[in-house]
């Protein structure tokens, strides 16, 4: 419409087309407005209606769990072989070579049709990873491994199946050593199987023994340890041992007490959790032991600069580390390496404890619970996979009857003359049982990333630190 | 008479804007509902959770861990503005000053910490903070004739170590921000100050950085968002715990904790995250609020 006239019919007009304008843009900014409402209020309603519907509905989950569980056992024991390949999730690929030839003996030698896909995940990763498939119940593995030091993590409702019965018809429950059988148990109920023996030793440097003209049996006990590493950390300059935040539960279990007693309460023996951790204080302070730059005997940078410097003698590990993380980290310390049991903390003590260490678990719910178990029953009590299973670097084997191969009694390539099988099977009667508890990677996570580190900076006294983790353990 | 109101979003423009909120709905709006969704379940993992209102959130409000998270953002966040905004205002202005063919190079320079991976920061920072070899002790410590610094294990110096890593990494990104800013800045007023016999300090304090507000607002939001959401840097340093007394311990590492190792336990997580939501939402209100108010608000192109 075009403008004519007066200024003031001119603004008359131009107001009638700006409110004619606006009329008829305001239907269509309400149309706006009201699709984007509908479009949150539909995303909203999405995402709670389950919610609502759960709050309705009442009705106890575990029940609810059991009934599928029961339902998918029925069908896993008649369907076995339509539902695809077994998926087995591994922590390493160290492992993860060891299960892939396991897979291919078990078809070749017990089952041909069996069929399974081996995944290898971090260490660190693997029971995150396990975590989120579960909540989300995408892509959940039939067999996993995890470390005992997660296990404890995913007992509030265990995922895995009872294995009880089945380890005790194929007599796993007597041919296991028992203080590794009831380590992935809780209850009384056993959830997963272990891997390795995981006894402590000492691995000492047989060219620094000879330099310093020490001998493995100067150190029966650890008073041995103080006197002659005080001496050496004076005159010589050296640390005997390596100093890692692991080593207060593992000299602590040494010593029979352990980070919770059988009811359930942290630190059932306050004094001798304290006396421990204040002799780990006082060997740093002495200098009869070193703690790594990053704090950490896992750390390849502990291998890669005071153990190469040759700042220490002794490194105090688990089976598993000899086998596995010295070579892969240390490899011109090829034939170096002497292996003893630990000094004692008493006449008649224990010669060993025991850390960490792999399990195998069915999970929950699987439709492949009969063919895993098969295949896990095999591997673990079968003579090749276990001797296998040390050959390849993996981990000493906790089942008792292999122990009578000669295979594992001699010596790796790596630690030459030295047969660690001999120095195992001296000691693994003396292994001590693992006080399995929910709150047990809280407990160790706790004490190794933020408390132990207070103690041997002296931040505040063991006993400080001991009183205030039990209090947040027992909350 | 309703003339000369202008319209608030002219209609054409909504399809154009529909991406964003598209977007926004799929990658904000969602998670935020399923995570409220989470929050309000059991921790459960196997099987059917169960509705269980508010409990989480009150297990969250009574844990003392919690409190110490947000208390170490808090500083964290605070470090991190007052030691990257100045440093990065001084570089922008020393950049303008520079020789124009060196700006693009020396521009550069200063983005490439932002542009580097936050993971992969954190593997080249445990190198910078190594107890005794570390770059940072050998440079800045022991030739003073100090003892070297355990930056990542002394509980005093954890939170330290944290803000001088993200200073290395934003310091450059905020000064480019900040120097475009200063582009933009009208030259008549500098040039009025200087008629008028104010010195460069003078005027940059009078009247330069008023102007530079809206710019340093930003910044200064981007930083605050950035700090809480800060986990990739301290989850490698610290080894995804909250270091030596907890004295590293931020609020997204202790979700990550809870919701994964130790604790497994997502509907707490998932509560903790969304108890953080009104106290970022309050800090960035507060800050947008003293932002300078438009002139006019002008219509949208047509």
């Amino acid at each position: 419409m075009r403008l004519q006239g007066t200024y003031s019919n001119h603004k008359e007009s131009i107001t009638m087309k700006i409110q004619t304008k606006t009329s008829k843009k305001t239907p269509l900014r309400l149309t706006h407005c009201a699709a984007l409402l509908a479009f949150v209020a539909g995303l909203f309603s999405a995402g709670l209606a389950p919610v609502f519907a759960q709050a309705e509905a009442v009705e106890a989950p575990s029940k609810k769990a059991d009934k599928s569980t029961e339902k998918s056992t029925e069908k896993a024991s008649s369907d076995t072989n339509a539902v695809g390949p077994v998926k087995i999730w591994i922590s390493s690929q160290q492992d993860k070579e060891y299960y892939d030839q396991m897979v291919k003996t078990y078809r070749e030698t017990v089952d041909v049709d069996f069929n399974a896909v081996v995944s290898a995940y971090g260490f660190m990763e693997l029971p995150d990873k396990l975590g989120v498939s579960l909540r989300t119940g995408e892509g959940i593995p039939d067999i996993v491994q995890l470390d005992e030091a997660f296990f404890g993590s995913f007992l509030a409702d265990p995922p895995f199946v009872d294995l009880t019965s089945r380890m005790k018809a194929a007599k796993l429950d007597k041919r296991l050593l028992k203080a590794r059988a009831d380590l992935f148990s809780w209850k009384g109920k056993h959830y997963g199987i272990p891997q390795s023996l995981s006894a402590m030793v000492l691995y000492y440097r047989k060219d620094l023994f000879e330099k310093f003209d020490l001998k493995p049996e100067q150190f029966k006990t650890w008073s041995d340890v103080e006197d002659i590493g005080f001496r050496l950390a004076q005159d010589e300059g050296i640390a005997f041992m390596s100093m890692d935040a692991t080593y207060f539960e593992i000299l602590l279990r040494q010593r029979g007490s352990d980070f919770f007693g059988k009811d359930g309460k942290a630190f059932p023996d306050m004094d001798t959790a304290v006396a421990t951790l204040s002799w780990l204080v006082d060997v740093t302070k002495d200098g009869i032991a070193v703690q790594p730059e990053r704090g950490s005997v896992f750390d390849p940078l502990f291998f890669s600069s005071q153990v190469a410097n040759d700042d220490l003698l002794c490194i105090m590990g688990a089976d598993w580390y000899g086998l596995d993380l010295l070579p892969q980290f240390c490899p011109e310390l090829e034939g170096k390496w002497g292996i003893m049991p630990l000094p004692v903390w008493e006449k008649g003590g224990k010669r060993t404890s025991c850390f960490a260490g792999q399990g195998l678990m069915i999970v929950k719910d699987t439709p492949q619970i009969d063919a895993s178990w098969k295949f896990l029953e095999w591997v673990m009590s079968d003579t090749e996979a276990n001797v296998k299973r040390y050959q390849m670097g993996n981990s000493f084997p906790a089942y008792k009857p292999v122990w009578k191969d000669p295979r594992l009694k001699e010596p790796t390539d790596y630690f030459g003359d030295v047969s660690m099988g001999k120095v195992l099977l001296d000691i693994a009667k003396e292994i001590p049982t693992v006080a399995m508890h929910p709150k047990r990677p809280q407990a160790m996570f706790m004490f190794q990333e933020n408390y132990f580190a207070t103690a041997i900076h002296e931040v505040r006294t063991p006993e400080e630190v001991l009183k205030d983790l039990k209090k947040t353990l027992d909350e | 008479m309703k003339a000369n109101k202008q319209p608030w979003i002219a209609p054409g423009v909504l399809p154009l804007l529909a991406p964003f909120f598209i977007l926004f709905a799929l990658f904000w709006l969602v998670p935020l509902i399923g995570g409220l969704r989470i929050s309000m379940q059991s921790n459960t993992l196997l099987g059917e959770p169960e509705f269980v209102g508010l409990t989480h959130f009150k297990k969250v409000l009574g844990d003392r861990l919690f409190y110490l998270s947000l208390k170490n953002t808090a500083l964290y966040t605070l470090g991190n503005l007052l030691l990257i905004l100045p440093f990065a205002t001084l570089l922008a202005v020393l950049l303008r000053r520079t020789w124009s063919r060196l700006r693009p190079l020396l521009s550069y320079a200063l983005l490439l910490p932002a542009l580097t991976p936050p993971i992969v920061l954190g593997v080249l920072f445990l190198l910078v903070f190594h107890g005794r070899e570390g770059l940072l002790n050998q440079l800045f410590v022991t030739p003073f004739g100090l003892k070297p610094i355990n930056w990542i294990k002394d509980p005093s110096w954890i939170l330290p170590a944290l803000v001088l890593q993200s200073t290395w990494r934003w310091t450059g990104f905020m000064a480019f921000f900040i120097g475009c800013g200063l582009e933009g800045l009208p030259r008549t007023t500098q040039e009025a100050a200087s008629l008028d016999g104010a010195g460069p300090v003078r005027s940059f304090f009078a009247i330069t950085l008023p102007q530079l507000r809206p710019v340093l607002i930003f910044c200064a939001a981007y930083l605050f968002v950035d700090a809480f959401a800060m986990f990739s840097g301290a989850y490698l340093l610290l080894g995804g715990s909250g270091g030596t007394a907890n004295a590293g311990l931020l609020v997204v590492t202790y979700v990550y904790q809870t919701a994964f190792f130790p604790h497994n336990e997502f509907g707490t997580a998932a509560a903790m995250s969304l108890m953080t939501v009104p106290v970022l939402l309050l800090v960035c209100w507060g800050l947008f609020a003293f932002r300078p108010k438009a002139a006019s608000r002008m219509a949208v192109l047509k």
